[in-house]
């Protein structure tokens, strides 16, 4: 196994809420491999937002730690922390909030672009800003354009361009098609698909939309209540999901082919939402290894 | 078959602008049968939900009806003074948004939320709404006690079951739900749409269901209609909109979306 590029070991995140603690992150450990997207995947509240804004330095861990290329980051050193975000690079969920309205789409790319001394002459700068457009085949013609003349694919576009601009390793993509249409989602995770391979990115893409974790990922792991309750390569565990939680999310995704009247029902795990919700909440510390690579954390037996 | 519950004769609806309109919806037909889901796909600015509006006439200007008619129960609604719209909403025709969930007052408890459309549209004193609004919120698996809470303490799924819980209260012919969904979880959106469907057996309404996910919309709809750029450009049963899409924009919709089964192939189209 090559050493990750990016790992998170044990990490623990809790907030503080009226009259009680959440656990938005327990124990969560994971690693992104360059060339190789992970898929983080579970309902809103489960935790999957706070490991992004974890490996992007927002909150700092409560215990557990970050390595970047097998060493912890050095929050210190301000030449490290430079260095860390030039690598880790992440793109938002909506794009009408994720741009400047009062900037133009060549500010938005050309600032990252000088910040990090990529083209130090403005000519340099505006060539480097037409072959960004170009790799995420927008028409270099809307350099001069401002955020709202442009369509929600365009802009996520922007934000992919912007994240490349500074030659990132890493991306982390927080829901970034969930705001888009059907047809435009599909170009966008294209694009995600072409710069893994091409660039060689190391990718987190976090969704609650399974189907779209499987077009991208070769791996993938199921959040709940903070804790990545299964995980291993995404045929292994969409093909074959050992978690209670797992089927339950699977069975709740929109399905063509069940349709509701022919009477199938709710399967087994709809019927019983609230008691896998339940279960799925408590702690689970061991980890059993179900199929080659994939992981599964067991329910533990009712005392 | 018996009376439609809703029929949309050759509607067309112009966005009014200082040069030249928008057509955003254009001579637009169809029916929705006693108890049936009737699903409008497409994708934004297709125009779905200017019908959606149009039906409970709550489009504004710059929109503008230009023609066809909106027959619901052997009346035209665009022939309805204000009065009689005033009758018509809600009891025959009730809408769940797109953001339901934030379209009740935050300063209002949910039990004052419902004595106000219990109190103007049927006359209830407290007590009588009191009672109303527990039996409906059981059929939404909410426990009465919520009616004491206010919005933010209910979670998104909740409060998208109290609004609809609302919009069942006058017992209506026709539920409109425009993406009722897209905000919430697959977990929840299942929770949601498969207690619509048990309640509409049960109470025998009709849905109008907005959304841009064809695959929710085959599970959930008996027949679909697809719309492109303000046409209905196919209209079918759920299943042969599913199996054997006639148009070629139909065909490109299932074809750009991302399948949790079969072979893993690069898909194309979606470019900008």
């Amino acid at each position: 196994m090559p050493e990750a590029l990016l790992e998170m070991r044990d990490v623990s995140k809790t907030f503080a809420a009226p009259g009680r603690q959440v656990h938005a992150a327990r124990s969560v450990s994971l690693a992104l491999n360059a060339g190789r997207t992970l898929a983080l995947v579970g309902e809103s509240g489960s935790g999957k937002t706070t490991c992004a804004r974890l490996i992007m330095r927002e909150y700092a861990p409560d215990s557990g730690e970050l390595l970047f290329r097998g060493a912890p980051i050095d929050a210190s050193s301000h030449r490290n922390m430079r260095a860390y975000r030039q690598a880790v690079q992440m793109i938002f969920q909506d794009p009408f909030a994720s741009l400047n309205p009062a900037h133009t789409i060549g500010y938005h790319l050309g600032r990252p672009l000088r910040l990090y001394g990529h083209g130090r002459s403005r000519a340099e700068r505006q060539a480097a800003i037409a072959a960004l457009l170009e790799q995420v085949k927008l028409d270099p013609e809307l350099v001069g354009r401002f955020p709202h003349e442009l369509s929600g694919g365009q802009r996520q576009r922007i934000s992919i361009a912007r994240a490349l601009a500074v030659g990132p390793e890493v991306l982390v993509a927080d829901e970034p098609t969930s705001m888009l249409d059907v047809s435009v989602r599909l170009g966008i995770l294209n694009l995600l698909n072409d710069m893994k391979r091409g660039l060689g990115l190391a990718v987190l893409y976090i969704t609650h939309d399974i189907a779209t974790a499987r077009y991208v990922a070769e791996d993938i792991m199921v959040m709940y209540a903070g804790q990545v309750v299964e995980w291993g390569p995404t045929e292994s565990v969409l093909g074959q999901p050992a978690h209670p939680y797992t089927r339950l999310l699977l069975s709740a995704v929109p399905d063509p082919d069940r349709p509701y009247s022919a009477g199938v029902g709710v399967g087994a795990e709809l019927a019983d939402i609230d008691r896998i919700r339940r279960e799925a909440a408590a702690p689970q510390p061991l980890a059993e290894e179900v199929h080659p690579g994939h992981f599964v954390r067991p329910i533990p037996a009712r005392v | 078959m018996s009376e439609p519950v809703l029929s949309i004769r050759d509607l067309s609806i112009d966005y009014v602008g200082l040069d030249s309109d928008m057509h955003a919806v254009k001579a637009v037909s169809f029916d929705i049968g006693p108890g049936e889901v009737f699903g409008l796909a497409g994708e934004s600015g297709c125009g779905k939900s200017t019908i959606a509006f149009a039906i409970s006439r709550l489009h504004r200007p710059p929109a503008l009806i230009r023609s066809g008619e909106i027959v619901v129960g052997g009346r035209n609604v665009l022939d309805l003074d204000a009065d009689e719209l005033r009758r018509f909403r809600w009891r025959d025709v009730a809408m769940v948004f797109q953001s339901a969930m934030n379209s009740l007052n935050p300063v209002l408890s949910i039990e004052t939320q419902f004595y106000d459309v219990l109190h103007t549209h049927a006359g209830m004193n407290r007590a009588e709404a009191r009672a109303r609004a527990a039996e409906l919120l059981r059929l939404v698996d909410i426990p009465a006690e919520r009616l004491a809470s206010y919005p933010h303490q209910c979670s998104g799924g909740m409060r998208q079951r109290i609004v609809i819980a609302i919009c069942l209260a006058l017992n209506p012919k026709l539920l409109i739900m425009d993406e009722p969904t897209t905000a919430l979880d697959v977990v929840v959106q299942r929770e949601i749409l498969q207690r619509i469907d048990a309640l509409r057996r049960q109470f025998g309404f009709s849905v109008l269901f907005i959304t841009h996910d064809l695959g929710l919309m085959a599970q959930m709809c008996d027949r679909i209609g697809v719309m492109l750029e303000g046409e209905l450009v196919e209209v079918n049963d759920a299943q042969s909109i599913y199996r054997r899409p006639r148009h070629p924009y139909t065909r490109k919709l299932w074809a750009s979306m991302p399948r949790l089964r079969g072979e893993r192939v690069r898909l194309e189209g979606g470019d900008a």
